[in-house]
């Protein structure tokens, strides 16, 4: 992790030139946090059983986060992924205890599922071309009354063990293996916006279509290819979810929607703020985590998750959207210059806007 | 004497030192439709754009509506006041509610009463919609009503307006400001809205009516006024001017000059390698383009249209705002859909209406597109991201991105290409109009394309960023590229293109070349297809006179 974020840091000040407190400042609040509960609480907080757990505990919420990442980047929002990730895991679990299935091909299964539920994501909304926000709500609604069906409302538990022993219980540096899994899926993300062409033109495609569709790229391709990969992870993130306890609980999406979205969205004023990036997401989903251990320990009640994840939430909207504009400004005073004697500029509006509220820096 | 309603005096109005305006008068009396018109970049919108309250004139000016008189900037809001209401060209209304509604949607930010009494109203539009012979049902959608229709609809409203800023709550004297709003109408639309103006008009309001068709002011108008270089260079009875007059007014006596760009701002420009092989993609070069046609363009802004364009040459496109030039690139290239027509490379022959951009691109084409802010680049991303990304395959190499071969590459079409700075790390939106302008162009010509589509590539960018941009056109050009220039400024595209194609009415008006490619003549049968339609209008009147 250390590492990464290092070696991120070095070719990223180049690229935007961006000042490092900018760059770091959720790190540093990170550490500030910690020292801060440290202090607080010397026997319990500053363990390396707590920090153990703290790490690889929060692997499907990595996952999901940045299964979130990609249709961010591509412009659209996909509110299915934390049903995709209850139903996939149920589905690997009802698979495995009730019919008998190996787990291995179960969870080949949850993954290929999400993946289905992604392409029927994309096909909807951008073949249709239907707004993604409502789609997917909807979608993941359904998923989450499909969840319900097979599960016969009740949790599922009795997974068979070689899932759970390749999850929690195997470890590496003293840390679960789902911790360095999730570590190499932010390590294949970032490589891929860093470092591939396709990378660069999902980043295109979400910040201006129409520039785009103008320079020759397959939007609708892109774009159906980033509903399927984010619903491809998604599952996977389900698969790791049953792995971590052995069991599904059919609400385990539900909990994980909004702080998956906060993590994203925060993490996108980190690390290369002004994108949504993995490193910044990574950083974000442990800073949270972080926090709701520390104020758990600290005696306080179950509701300041949801406190503390609503409100990262909104100040990191907040910030990003304040980091944002002056460069906003500065387009529209050029756009101002520039408009005027054009005619209409002719064809529809496509795609317009991406509709995140993506911050831009 | 007569009855002056809008009164304008010594307006001026300078951005950043340049003046745009000088001491514009205008007189506009009730009853009166008023035209005024200029080339682009004469002063009209500024002017217009003043008298709304978008722009703060230059201090020492004085507005005078019905009595009231106002020295300052106008506060949004103060010209309904006043008694001056605004159709623009977007008409500004919303197609998906009903005519009532839009008739309705300016009262709403006032809050007179905590309900809204819908069937009164909308028997009082009724009324008002009679009043004016307009057959138009205020509860159906107004996206469902036929684009004249929807401009009636956005005249009337601004009529209502006048009458209900007035403090007293009565019947107003106003003055109603169409900008541009029949650009996009047709010829029998129009002559209905002319109908409404004029029964408005009567109503002892006045009009004054912007546009870029002469033939449509003369016969609509009673007096015109002409702009030129920001300045009223004329007004007069339109009885007693024939468009010949106006376009000669419009354009000025000495613009036929050629202007040479000897004295050009001396960047430079690397001519780096230049082999004769027009290079796309670099594994597959490919030969230039000797001859390019494009024959029986249908779209929809444009009928039939056909020409010719051959190896090395610059081919400009224009005519009056409106009149189908602007589509004409964005059709070839796939931008926008066509209906039909038929491009041909030497002996490929394109069906237009099929093209997209990626095919373009396949065959070598590329287009930098007027609205560069929104369909040109990225505001947010850097250079790099900008200007590499047709190539980025190139810096794909075992599995990967090369940054630094990347950026490297970059900083050297931005040398190339005169951009400024040269940081590939720069978010593009921190340049100047003038150097976006240039990375556009470097992000497109490094591909050595084998026809260059430009659509107003000057817009919003200073003199010598457009000196160097025409550098960069004629240095395509010279390495064997066919260049299409599209644009509104016939000064620029008569010095530059060797070859005019003007559109009028969306149809070829005439093809101009080698020594009559001047202003004058560009103008001449720019504006020769709205006089056939003002002799019309003229002959119908007579018509119905008699």
């Amino acid at each position: 992790m250390q590492e990464g974020n290092q070696r991120v840091a070095k070719t990223e000040k180049s690229r935007y030139g961006e000042s490092f407190l900018r760059r770091f400042g959720v790190v540093i609040v990170w550490a500030v946090v910690v020292v801060a509960f440290s202090a607080a609480k010397p026997h319990t907080f500053p363990t390396t059983s707590n920090f153990t757990t703290l790490f690889a505990s929060q692997a499907p919420l990595g996952v999901l986060a940045l299964a979130l990442v990609i249709p961010l980047s591509a412009g659209d929002y996909d509110l299915s992924v934390a049903s995709v990730l209850s139903f996939s895991s149920m589905l690997v679990a009802v698979l495995n205890t009730q019919h008998g299935i190996p787990v291995g091909l179960a969870a080949v299964l949850g993954v290929a599922f999400g993946a289905t539920v992604g392409l029927a994501n994309g096909l909807i909304c951008v073949l249709a071309d239907i707004d993604p926000f409502i789609v997917t709500l909807g979608v993941g609604t359904f998923l989450d009354g499909l969840t319900l069906w097979i599960s016969k409302s009740a949790p599922v538990s009795g997974v068979s063990e070689h899932l759970v022993n390749l999850v929690v219980v195997h470890r590496f540096l003293g840390l679960s293996l789902e911790f360095w899994y999730l570590l190499v899926l932010a390590v294949v993300v970032w490589y891929f916006f860093e470092f591939t062409p396709t990378g660069r033109r999902v980043l295109i495609v979400g910040r201006g279509r129409e520039v785009a569709r103008l320079s020759g790229l397959r939007v609708k391709r892109i774009r159906i290819l980033s509903f399927v990969s984010a619903g491809a992870l998604s599952g996977l993130a389900g698969v790791v979810y049953v792995g971590t306890s052995g069991s599904a609980d059919p609400s385990a999406g539900t909990s994980l929607l909004l702080p998956a979205f906060a993590a994203v969205f925060l993490g996108a004023t980190t690390i290369a703020p002004g994108r949504f990036n993995p490193w910044g997401t990574m950083v974000a989903v442990y800073f949270l985590t972080t926090g709701i251990n520390g104020l758990a320990q600290l005696g306080v009640s179950t509701f300041v998750e949801q406190l503390f994840y609503g409100g990262a939430l909104v100040i990191a909207v907040l910030l990003s959207s304040l980091v944002g504009r002056p460069s906003m400004r500065k387009a529209r005073a050029a756009a101002d210059t520039a408009g005027s004697s054009a005619g209409p500029g002719g064809g529809p509006p496509v795609g317009a806007e991406p509709s995140t509220v993506a911050p831009s820096s | 004497m007569a009855d002056v309603l809008l009164s304008i005096r010594d307006l001026s109005k300078s951005f950043n030192g340049v003046r745009v305006l000088s001491d514009v008068a205008l007189d506009v009396q009730a009853g009166e439709i008023h035209g005024l018109v200029g080339q682009n970049g004469s002063g009209k919108s500024t002017l217009i754009k003043c008298l709304s309250g978008y722009h703060a004139p230059d201090p020492h000016w004085q507005l005078r509506v019905d009595g009231a008189v106002v020295t300052r900037g106008l506060h949004p809001g103060e010209p309904a006041r006043l008694g001056i209401s605004f159709v623009h060209q977007d008409l500004g209304v919303i197609g998906e509610m009903t005519v009532l509604e839009n008739l309705l949607f300016h009262r709403l930010g006032e809050n007179r009463r905590p309900y809204i009494a819908w069937r009164r109203e909308r028997r009082e539009a009724s009324a008002l919609l009679e009043s004016f012979d307009l057959d138009l049902d205020p509860r159906v959608k107004l996206g469902s009503l036929r684009p004249v229709e929807q401009a009636q609809v956005a005249i009337i409203r601004s009529l209502m307006q006048l009458r209900e800023g007035s403090p007293g709550g009565g019947q107003r004297r106003g003055v109603l400001v169409l900008d541009e709003a029949t650009t996009f109408l047709d010829r029998t639309g129009r002559d209905s809205l002319h109908s409404l103006l004029r029964s408005i008009a009567a109503g002892g309001s006045a009009v004054l009516f912007v546009s870029h068709d002469i033939g449509e002011v003369l016969s609509l108008a009673d007096r015109v006024t002409v702009l030129r270089d920001g300045r009223v260079v004329e007004t007069a009875n339109s009885a007693e001017l024939d468009a010949d007059d106006i376009v000669g007014l419009i354009v000025g006596g000495d613009r036929s000059v050629r202007l040479d760009d000897a004295g050009e701002a001396g960047a430079a420009l690397a001519s780096e390698d230049s082999d004769d092989v027009l290079v796309m993609d670099r594994d597959r070069p490919r030969k230039p383009v000797g001859r390019l046609t494009v024959s029986g363009l249908h779209g929809l802004h444009v009928r039939d249209l056909s020409f010719e364009a051959g190896q090395g040459e610059i081919v400009g496109i224009t005519g009056i705002v409106g009149s189908g030039w602007e589509f004409v690139l964005e059709h070839l290239y796939g931008a926008s859909p066509a209906w039909r027509g038929r491009l041909q490379l030497d002996d490929q022959g394109y069906d237009i209406a099929d093209m997209t951009p990626r095919k373009a691109l396949e065959q070598g084409m590329v287009f930098v597109p007027s609205e560069r802010l929104s369909q040109g680049i990225i505001s947010e991303l850097t250079l790099e991201e900008n200007v590499m990304l047709p190539v980025l395959d190139r810096s794909f190499l075992g599995g990967r991105l090369r940054l630094r071969e990347m950026s490297r590459a970059c900083k050297q079409v931005l040398h190339d290409h005169a951009v400024h700075p040269p940081q590939p790390s720069r978010p593009i939106g921190t340049l100047s109009g003038g150097n976006q302008q240039k990375a556009v162009l470097g992000k497109w010509l490094q591909l050595r394309p084998r026809v260059v589509l430009l659509n107003e590539p000057t817009q919003g960018v200073d003199v010598g960023a457009r000196q160097l941009i025409f550098k960069l056109i004629r240095e395509a050009a010279r390495q064997g590229a066919v260049v299409l220039y599209a644009s509104s400024d016939w000064d620029e595209v008569s010095r530059l293109a060797q070859q005019v194609v003007v559109v009028a009415d969306g149809r070829v008006a005439e093809i101009l070349s080698g020594a009559a490619v001047t202003v004058d003549r560009i103008a001449a049968s720019a504006y020769q297809g709205t006089r056939r339609s003002a002799d019309l209008a003229r002959a119908s009147d007579m018509w119905s006179e008699a």
